[in-house]
């Protein structure tokens, strides 16, 4: 017979593999809904370019959308990150370095893309000869930095809970 | 229970970690809402009196509806103060030396919550609520491609808070059985 804490375990795992499954239905998704308007759009400044984009010919207009879409892909780039913890969770091991390792790396993706987006890929862009920089402060854009960041410093509350529980455990051992 | 030295090292380490950070939270959070209170509140009012002096006949419940379709507008930035202010609980747990605990799997999960919604209320219901509030009545959307995969990270967030709750749950339990 299956104790409390048996069921709990078998709880918090079905949870994890239901979010695996979330994961593995809007990891392409995310997939499709940035991938395929970047492919159409360079298709387009490449092979029937708007006036602006046979200005800066077409190598600088296909880098123009790539810095212009490469907030979203690190954006994306973070939820892919944090499907490894929901991996672990799955596999019972709630207690994983792996798992902590995986939220760090996720908020700093998501670092990484607001940085892209408030300041590399504007500037990039204004240098390519595309729309000249701007400076734009969007509060939510600065609040959503601020979540990613403290994510990121969750992992790594987290990562040091595990080590310091590892490191309690061994000398138990 | 005693803890020797190397295994205190790193919670001190995570302690410290999110103290920090719930100081930076703290500043990040005073520093949106005046960011708020000034584009939507005060900068919108002063640009509507603006219009006012130029043309008086407009009169002052012109004046508030101009500003009233601001309020919406705030809506996404407030939701994510609420989950800014969850995320700072789960880091008081933290700091507390309770990395596992059911408050801070709560906290986290709630955080997830609110961002979900923050983005909802920019994708769908501010600008809506705007243009019904404009007297336009359209069904408008404020899309951007990054808006999918924040809202898919939200998602994720509130997923891994439910899986912590339950993990805490377990710990709990095994707590007391030992």
């Amino acid at each position: 017979m299956m104790s409390n804490v048996d069921i709990r375990i078998q709880k918090a795992r079905a949870q994890a593999g239901q979010m695996r499954v979330m994961g593995v239905v809007l990891i392409p998704l995310l997939s499709a809904a940035i991938g395929l308007p970047l492919i159409g759009e360079i298709y387009l400044v490449t092979f029937e370019p708007a006036p602006w984009a046979a200005d800066v010919g077409a190598p600088s207009a296909i880098l123009i959308k790539l810095l212009s879409y490469a907030p979203a892909i690190a954006a994306a780039v973070a939820v892919v990150m944090l499907q490894p913890v929901l991996n672990e969770y799955h596999e019972g091991r709630f207690v994983s370095d792996k798992a902590s390792n995986a939220f760090q790396l996720a908020g700093i993706s998501a670092l990484a893309a607001f940085f892209l987006k408030l300041l590399v890929a504007p500037l990039g862009i204004a240098l390519l000869g595309g729309a000249p920089f701007t400076w734009r402060f969007d509060p939510m854009d600065i609040a959503l930095m601020v979540f990613a960041a403290t994510v990121l410093m969750i992992g790594s509350a987290l990562d040091a809970a595990v080590a310091s529980l590892k490191a309690e455990n061994d000398q138990i051992v | 229970m005693i803890m020797t030295q190397s295994a205190l090292d790193p919670l001190e380490r995570a302690r410290q970690v999110a103290a920090a950070s719930r100081l930076f939270a703290a500043i990040a959070i005073v520093l949106i809402l005046l960011n708020v209170i000034w584009i939507h509140g005060v900068a919108a009012s002063v640009r509507a009196l603006a219009s006012l002096d130029h043309e008086p006949m407009l009169g002052p419940f012109w004046v508030i509806g101009a500003i009233l379709p601001q309020i919406p507008l705030a809506l996404p930035s407030l939701f994510l103060i609420g989950a800014l202010e969850k995320l700072r609980d789960a880091l008081k747990e933290y700091e507390e030396g309770r990395a596992f605990s059911l408050a801070s799997a709560h906290a986290v999960r709630l955080s997830g919550q609110y961002a979900a919604a923050a983005l909802i209320a920019k994708v769908v219901v501010a600008p809506i609520a705007k243009s019904i509030l404009e007297g336009r009545y359209r069904w408008e959307f404020s899309y951007e491609t990054t808006d999918l995969a924040w809202f898919a990270f939200a998602l994720f967030v509130f997923a891994l808070g439910r899986v912590l709750e339950a993990a805490s749950a377990i710990k709990k339990e095994n707590d007391e059985i030992v």
